[in-house]
């Protein structure tokens, strides 16, 4: 039988672990964040959800958002590549809540997902270094509407 | 003008010192030297200094300049630069210690500079 966690619960659980991992470590958060990515992606895999098949840009934004979307982690995730930066347009993020109520209390998005297992990715399958440098709310978009910047070397 | 793997040679020459990284406080390696598994190491000194950072707030203790952690085969040493990257320099035992810390503390102004 297929068990689902209400997501107010998870955020809630979530939000927990992001605000004491900000006040442990400070904006060293992320690198925390960066370490987590490779074992998200392999506890993605037992689930099912390979990425071994993306070896370019055009397979990760199709194989990515399409898991994102089933995941019900977002409506939407598209990206494109321009020279060596990738740009995922998000569309109505489901932890866009939890990335409010953090931010009120001074707690940057260090945790974000997309941002995590793009990069992640990325290094993996693309053989690519990856910074995030951009992670910011569409200009003029809905609430959750997102954009992130990845930087490839 | 410095540069950033000009700076950890000079490091890397100091007797004793054998690795030497630049890391942002995101976990992303900026450069290294020296044989080691640079993104774990370089994940670990980011997450070490923020929270030594966050034990001198927490104790009214003001900004942090430098950490410097000794084990059974040598030291190392963590440096803030600026507050978005961090110096690890990993020396063995027969290191001397105020020789090293010296030109970290010269480093980390370059690095200013250079980054």
């Amino acid at each position: 039988m297929k068990r689902t966690v209400d997501s107010r619960a998870a955020q809630g659980v979530l939000y927990g672990l992001y605000k004491a991992l900000y006040n442990i470590t400070g904006s060293s958060a992320a690198a925390v964040m960066r370490q987590a990515a490779p074992d998200i992606l392999a506890e993605l895999g037992k689930l099912g959800v390979s990425f071994d098949c993306v070896d370019d840009v055009q397979k990760l934004s199709s194989k990515l958002g399409e898991t994102m979307e089933k995941t019900g982690m977002c409506d939407k995730m598209e990206m494109t590549l321009n020279g060596d930066k990738l740009t995922a347009n998000i569309t109505n993020c489901a932890f866009h809540d939890l990335t409010k109520h953090l931010e009120a209390d001074g707690i940057p998005p260090f945790g974000c997902p997309f941002a995590a297992l793009t990069i992640a990715i990325a290094e993996k399958n693309l053989g690519k270094k990856a910074r995030l440098v951009h992670l910011a709310p569409i200009p003029g978009g809905n609430p959750g509407d997102t954009q992130l910047d990845v930087q490839l070397f | 003008m410095f540069n950033t793997e000009g700076i950890l040679k000079k490091l890397n020459d100091v007797p004793g010192v054998h690795q030497s990284l630049i890391v942002g406080r995101d976990g992303f390696v900026i450069s290294h030297l020296g044989d080691m598994e640079a993104d774990s190491v370089g994940a670990v000194i980011s997450t070490a200094i923020g929270a030594i950072e966050a034990m001198g707030r927490d104790c009214r203790q003001g900004n942090l300049f430098e950490v410097m952690a000794e084990y059974n085969g040598g030291v190392v040493i963590a440096a803030p630069i600026r507050n978005d990257a961090v110096l690890g320099v990993v020396a063995d035992e027969s290191a001397n210690l105020g020789g090293v810390r010296f030109v970290v503390k010269k480093s980390i102004k370059e690095l200013e500079q250079a980054l």
